[in-house]
């Protein structure tokens, strides 16, 4: 195997990949029979029409479905190893597939609603207006509620997420954790709807009776989702605190240096991808939340007034945007291409969090084996 | 050496001014805990009995603890206590404190000159900070501190921050009132004056700094805890009396529910009972603690039977009946079978012992095959008598005969004859027998027993709540169709989902190298696994609605939350094969074995606890799960009955094409999930009053907080048998 | 003429020597051969320390005291507890949860085992060297100024340079007069800014040997130091070793029984169960020893 090198042309690499994967299948399909090559064509094909077929809502899609289901307990019976492996091998693309189909069919339903208004969905210096009756479309106040909302979470989530991951994993005593660790976990699978019924029934007449506001200041939503995203942070920045090799921890207690200065000066920086990412992830996570924001929320697609940074006001976000409207939209309508546009925003930016987290991994695996 | 003292290898032991540190701390943790009260109206602010108000208390406090970290630092520098500060408390201190005394400063001068206030504020907080960094530790960290601590208790104590006081922020269009400010003001500076106090507590110096921090830490994690403990006892506490409403239960299916927990916690203790670590032996007498309760309670139950005496309380009953319902008692004696486990299996070499060994699996096979038999035709009976339970009645006969036996040998001590099967298979049969006959009873409905005494097919456990649908005419409401809707999603999304990804997983850990494509599903896999779950709604309604019905219903719910599960049960069944280790993939290939074979024999038996415990996991996280509902479920607020989809599935050969169809209407259906019901309650605002909802959201946390017990309880167990092996 | 016999005492299973020498009899018991008397002042003192791994126990009932400013090499088949017993010393056991640590080890005149022990001040003047170079994923010359930084000793970073109290020249003599003591200076004098972990195998643990002599400890224990390293590294590391007691005492374990003979002044052997058998200087356990068993394994009968 030719050791891969940065090459800087992907192009090339994506090439090398696929001559490399042609070469191995056309020897694999020469060692196979003439059954199991029947056989891996049927089961293949026989797939692929059935998700075409489904994609276009074809008639005959229960006949492939079945036909497939028949060469497959076929094949099972006769090469069953190969059967299996073109199955789970099915199966694998299906992730691929599952990610493509949902980037592609949320962009299709999205486009009306580009096609009527424009860049101006998105536009920051346009008319920020939504107004659906007089034909204004602008998500800008919903994203911008987001943003609102998710900077007070990460406020939250962000330094109690990584104290917690660093007492778990540094600080606290063998018995302390495997009381704080399941608890932690317990705190990851409350339901949202459940931060919502809590936020709806208690936090937002407290907030509204003490400080003379309008219920559902962002304010109170984004520590709510900050507690949500609580976890996220903690686990995986936990993880990363673990990995850190024990030797180099041994090498400065070695020294002279305390538990806390080795972890601000060795651990930390070590696990810093793997903290980042968590953090990351836990604004994705903060981004993504919906139940309990559109219980607690007020609806009001605006800008928050009197002041943009006003966090005590209650406005809308791309999340309870979507969630609230629907039902009060037909299909084909631009409000209806306009929620799956707030949808395309959403991917795009949870999407790129997660891409930006993968490229802080690996640029920090780079230093830790010695490269600048 | 910079340190102003040299160290010594061992420290004295405490000191007066270590005693003090550590009460700063105490009483800076108090005053944490008192500003919180104040948001639940547990601490008085207001007028209190003595004619203060509440908030001068908070002052004095205020000023006594600024009194107390000034104190601890000029102590340290002007008296011969045992202190080693640094040079310098070093940059974050000096920074945080810059940026408190720049808040402050420039929030009061705005206040009082206007607008020119915050520029004073900056320079004020940049000599404060550049101060700070000069001074030799123990002076920098407290004195600004304690400064910020008297400053504002003046402030509070002299009514200046007093009641009828508030800020009115244009800005922010609210008013915040002195107590909400006030509270502010001292959650923040007992922070601070706990950290200061620790740092001086661990004698300044690096090991100051790590005292400080690490309070700082424990204190956060703490506080997550504790609000986790107030938001699961406040829902427990809203929600039960609704949820138990006129729940009536008969004491015999409640002390058969009791039998297991009893047995395992008694299992526990004893097991524990010779350890010596100090954490353990708590643990042991917790576990005996619970089985003695639950003691007390069978004995009351048993009581209530003899005596026919119900137990009222004032929403729910134990009937004093002493039958018990098939569905506990075969959950119970399921539960019990695995509980059971033989160390030593029975390997009788005498022919007596053997014969006997034969005739039990023997009765057990026709038992088994029986029950099958009569779930595929329908009950078995000759001449009245239904062979299947008196089967199981004379199975459960002969092996509790045994078990009998054996107890007796034991308590005489005599030494138990080899005729006399172990106690553990004589167990498990007469388990069995009694799973058989309430499968039995659960298949036919027909009961075992007399009207007190027996298994009943159903009425032994009424729990209106649970199984009333939401909306009928004069009874009770309930969730059942919720709880029905839920179960059917979750049950078809696992279907869906599971097989193709541990199929995926298998493929990624076996087949496939790394290459382009094991790096693309990786971006694909973690792309699904943070993508919003509102997001996979629309999806769900951009791509299945409009290929099944046009309209909301539980099969596109179902594929829509497979969806979700996907990424998760992918990723854990992933891991749960690669940590299988390669030395039983070699041993296996060095066998001959085909890989293929190595895989289905091997590999998935050993990662299956694994990808058992992603699933349940995975089950926890989608039960919970709202958004996509709302887009593809779009079910009624308050249904009447739940689907029916065992009954209505369609097969049948047709003349057009396709030629095959496969139907079940009833999936096509929309219905109602709980979590959904929940948002119903909320945003609908159908049901005035809002006990309904909490109780709704109580049986919701106990559904998804059970989920993650059993999770966290097998994985347990199966790492407890991975290291036995 | 004497007779030597071994004599296993049955109960015990402690080995005496019988020498017969016309009608004398002595008997020489294991405590004595361990029981090194010599010349210098003893810098650590070892008391009956027991080490346990939970309940299995790793040490057993090990006395012994350490000249100081002299090599003493612990050597032993592996798995025989002299890693254990090395990191008993500076309580670097301590991050083991399931160890547990009876006796003593006295060291400046005090127990380091007693309550109240500040570690960091111990692990100061008890340096420890690890059998992987172990270097942090920084530059070189953090790498070597680690110790002193954290201490105080040398001020750098923003906040000093603020307060115009940086120490640079400081810094930069400690980390040359610590490379050279390393005999590494040479190699990296124009590279301290790269990262460490782009050094070899041999270059790393003297940097970590740098690294240990920077905070200026009196004591350095080595843990096979040399073991992950190619023959021309080891020679390096052993010649270093030899200037190194100059001016330290160093404790050096050792499987590489050569190695123990070619650097060592006094040597202990460990034997299976964590026991001490045999400790004497260096000369006498290899060419003379008094216990039959030890004079098995340093012929190479086992081990």
């Amino acid at each position: 195997m030719t050791v891969e090198h940065q090459s800087p042309n992907a192009l090339s690499a994506v090439l090398r990949w696929a001559r490399e994967r042609g070469r191995s299948l056309r020897r694999s399909v020469e060692r196979l029979g003439w059954i199991g090559r029947l056989l891996a064509v049927g089961q293949l094909s026989l797939v692929v029409a059935a998700f075409v077929g489904f994609l276009v809502q074809s008639v005959w899609t229960p006949l492939f479905v079945a036909s497939f289901l028949l060469v497959f307990g076929l094949g099972w019976g006769l090469r069953q190893a190969l059967t299996a492996k073109i199955m789970t091998f099915l199966m694998t693309v299906s992730a691929l597939v599952t990610l493509g189909l949902i980037a592609v069919f949320l962009v299709l339903e999205s486009i009306p609603a580009f096609q009527t208004a424009g860049l101006d969905l998105i536009n920051p210096f346009g008319g920020n207006e939504w107004a659906a009756s007089q034909g204004q479309y602008s998500l800008v106040p919903m994203i911008w509620g987001t943003v609102l909302t998710t900077i007070v979470a990460v406020a939250v989530a962000g330094p109690l997420g990584v104290a917690g991951a660093l007492f778990i994993s540094e600080i606290a005593p063998g018995w302390l954790r495997d009381i704080v660790k399941p608890a932690v976990e317990i705190l990851a699978g409350i339901p949202s709807i459940v931060y919502g019924f809590i936020g709806f029934t208690i936090i937002n007449p407290y907030i509204t009776g003490r400080l003379s506001v309008n219920p559902g200041a962002l304010f109170a939503i984004g520590a709510v989702i900050g507690f949500m995203a609580l976890p996220t942070v903690i686990s995986v920045a936990e993880d990363a605190l673990a990995a850190v090799p024990s030797p180099m921890k041994d090498g400065s207690l070695a020294v002279g240096a305390t538990d806390w200065q080795t972890m601000q000066s060795v651990t930390v920086p070590a696990a810093f991808s793997g903290i980042s990412a968590a953090v990351l992830l836990g604004i994705g996570r903060a981004m993504g939340e919906t139940m309990a924001a559109t219980v607690m929320i007020s609806h009001s697609r605006r800008l928050p007034e009197p002041t943009g940074y006003n966090v005590f006001d209650s406005t809308e976000t791309l999340t309870t945007f979507i969630a609230s409207s629907y039902g009060h939209v037909t299909p084909g309508e631009t409000f209806w291409s306009a929620l799956f546009a707030a949808g395309v925003v959403l991917l795009v930016i949870v999407t790129g969090l997660g891409i930006a987290s993968q490229l802080v991994e690996m640029r920090m695996e780079r230093k830790l084996q010695g490269n600048p | 050496m910079s340190d102003a003292y040299s160290r010594r290898l061992v420290d004295t032991g405490s000191t007066g001014y270590d005693r003090i540190a550590a009460g700063t701390v105490g009483i800076a943790f108090l005053l944490f805990a008192a500003a919180v009260g104040t948001f639940f109206g547990w601490v008085p602010t207001g007028e209190t009995g003595s004619g203060v108000p509440g908030l001068t208390y908070f002052g004095v406090a205020l000023l006594g603890l600024g009194g107390l970290v000034v104190g601890l630092g000029i102590a340290s520098r002007r008296f011969d206590v045992a202190t080693t500060p640094s040079e310098s408390p070093g940059l974050i201190a000096s920074t945080v404190l810059g940026l408190l005394w720049l808040a402050t400063v420039g929030s009061i001068a705005s206040w009082v000159l206007g607008s020119i206030g915050w520029p004073l504020g900056v320079v004020v907080g940049g000599a404060v900070g550049y101060a700070t960094l000069a001074a030799p530790e123990d002076l920098g960290s407290t004195l600004p501190v304690g400064a910020f601590l008297l400053l504002s208790g003046a402030l509070v104590t002299a009514g200046v921050l007093g009641p009828g006081w508030a800020w009115e922020s244009a800005a922010f269009a609210a008013t915040f009132p002195a107590d909400v400010v006030v509270a502010v003001v001292a959650l923040l500076g007992s922070l601070l004056a706990g950290w200061t106090a620790g740092k001086a507590y661990g004698g300044f110096g690096a090991r100051g700094r790590q005292h400080g921090a690490f309070l700082l830490v424990s204190l956060v994690v703490f506080l997550v805890i504790g609000v986790l403990a107030f938001l699961l006892m406040y829902v427990a506490e809203r929600g039960i009396g609704t949820a138990v409403e006129n729940l009536s239960v008969s004491a015999g299916t409640l002390l058969v529910a009791l039998a297991l927990p009893l047995f395992v916690s008694i299992r526990r203790g004893r097991r524990g009972l010779g350890s010596a670590s100090g954490i353990t032996l708590v643990a042991v007498y917790l576990w005996l603690a619970f089985a003695g309760t639950l003691a007390v309670v069978g004995s009351a139950l048993g009581y209530a039977i003899v005596t026919g005496n119900a137990i009222t309380t004032a929403t729910t009953a134990i009937q004093p009946t002493a039958t018990v319902g098939a569905l506990p008692a075969a959950l119970v004696s399921g539960l019990a079978l695995l509980a059971v486990r033989q160390a030593k299996p029975w390997r009788p070499s005498d022919s007596r012992p053997r014969t006997l060994k034969r005739a039990g699996v023997g009765l057990a096979t026709a038992l088994a095959a029986s029950l099958v038999l009569e779930f595929l035709v329908g009950p078995l009976a000759v001449a009245g008598i239904s062979l299947v339970g008196t089967g199981a009645i004379a199975v459960c006969v002969l092996s509790g005969a045994a078990v009998a036996a054996n107890l007796s040998t034991r308590f005489r001590d005599s030494p138990s004859s080899a005729s006399i099967p172990p106690f553990r298979s004589s167990t498990q049969l007469f388990l069995l027998g009694v799973l058989a006959a309430s499968l039995h009873v659960l298949v036919t409905g027909t009961s075992i027993g007399t009207e007190t005494v027996g298994l009943v097919a159903s009425g032994t456990v009424d729990w209106p709540f649970v199984m009333n649908p939401t909306q009928g005419l004069g009874i009770q409401r309930g969730v059942m169709p919720a709880l029905i809707g839920t179960v059917w999603i979750v049950v078809g999304a696992v279907v869906f989902s599971v097989p193709i990804a541990v199929g995926a997983a298998v493929f990624l850990t076996e087949y496939a190298e790394d290459s382009l494509f094991t790096k693309g599903v990786d971006v694909a896999t973690n792309g699904l696994w943070s993508t919003p779950s509102i997001v996979f709604g629309l999806f769900g309604l951009a791509f299945i609605v409009p290929r099944f019905g046009n309209s909301g219903s539980i099969f596109a719910s179902q594929l829509v939350l497979g969806f979700m599960l996907l990424p998760l049960v992918l990723v854990t069944s992933r891991e749960a094969m690669q940590s299988v280790p390669d030395e039983y993939r070699d041993a296996s290939a060095a066998l001959g074995v085909s890989k293929w074979d190595t895989v289905r024999e091997v590999v998935i038996p050993a990662s299956m606890p694994g990808i058992i415990t992603g699933v349940i996991l995975g089950v926890g996280r989608i039960a919970g799960e709202t958004a996509p509902l709302l887009l593809v479920l779009n079910g009624p607020v308050a249904p009447t009955d739940a689907p029916a989809v065992l009954s209505s599935f369609e097969v049948g050969l047709t003349a057009q094409p396709p030629f095959v169809s496969v139907t079940n209407p009833a999936l096509l259906e929309s219905a109602s999930a709980l979590p959904y019901q929940l948002y119903a309650i909320i945003t609908a605002g159908v049901l005035d009053d809002l006990s309904f909802g909490w109780a709704t959201a109580f049986v919701l946390l106990g559904v998804v907080l059970s989920f993650f017990a059993v999770a966290v309880a097998s994985r347990r167990y199966f790492r407890r048998k991975l290291h036995h092996d | 003429m004497t007779e030597t016999k071994m004599a296993a005492d049955s109960r015990t299973g402690r080995e005496t020597t019988v020498e017969t020498t016309k009608g004398e009899s002595t008997e020489h018991t294991r405590e004595e051969w361990t029981d090194y008397e010599f010349g210098d002042e003893a810098v650590l003192s070892v008391d009956d320390l027991n080490v346990y791994y939970g309940e299995e126990r790793a040490i057993k009932d090990v006395s012994m005291d350490i000249p100081e400013e002299s090599v003493t090499a612990l050597i032993g088949p592996s798995g025989c507890g002299k890693s254990t017993f090395l990191r008993s010393l500076n309580r670097m056991n301590d991050r083991i949860k399931s160890a547990r640590v009876e006796g003593s080890v006295e060291f400046d005149g005090q127990d380091i085992y007693q309550e109240g022990v500040d570690l960091v001040e111990l692990r100061k003047r008890i340096g420890m060297v690890f059998q992987s170079p172990n270097p942090f994923p920084k530059s070189i010359r953090e790498n070597v100024a680690y110790g002193p930084r954290k201490h105080g000793d040398i001020s750098r970073g923003l906040a000093a340079r603020l307060l115009g109290r940086d120490e640079k020249d400081a810094e930069d003599e400690l980390v040359e007069r610590t490379l050279r003591q390393a005999a590494l200076w040479e190699e990296v004098e124009d590279r301290l800014a790269d990262n460490a972990l782009g050094l070899s195998g041999g270059q790393q643990q003297r940097l970590c040997i740098a690294r240990c002599l920077a905070v200026d400890p009196e004591v350095i224990l080595m843990d096979e130091p040399a073991s992950a390293l190619d023959p021309i590294a080891t020679a390096k590391i052993e010649d270093l070793i030899e200037e190194l007691a100059e001016e330290y005492t160093v404790v050096v374990v050792t499987h590489n029984m050569q190695q123990a003979a070619r650097i060592s002044d006094q040597t202990a052997v460990f034997l299976t169960g964590g026991e001490l058998v045999e400790y004497d200087d260096t000369e006498k356990i290899f060419e003379n020893p008094e216990s039959q068993r030890v004079e098995d394994y340093v012929t190479g009968k086992f081990g």
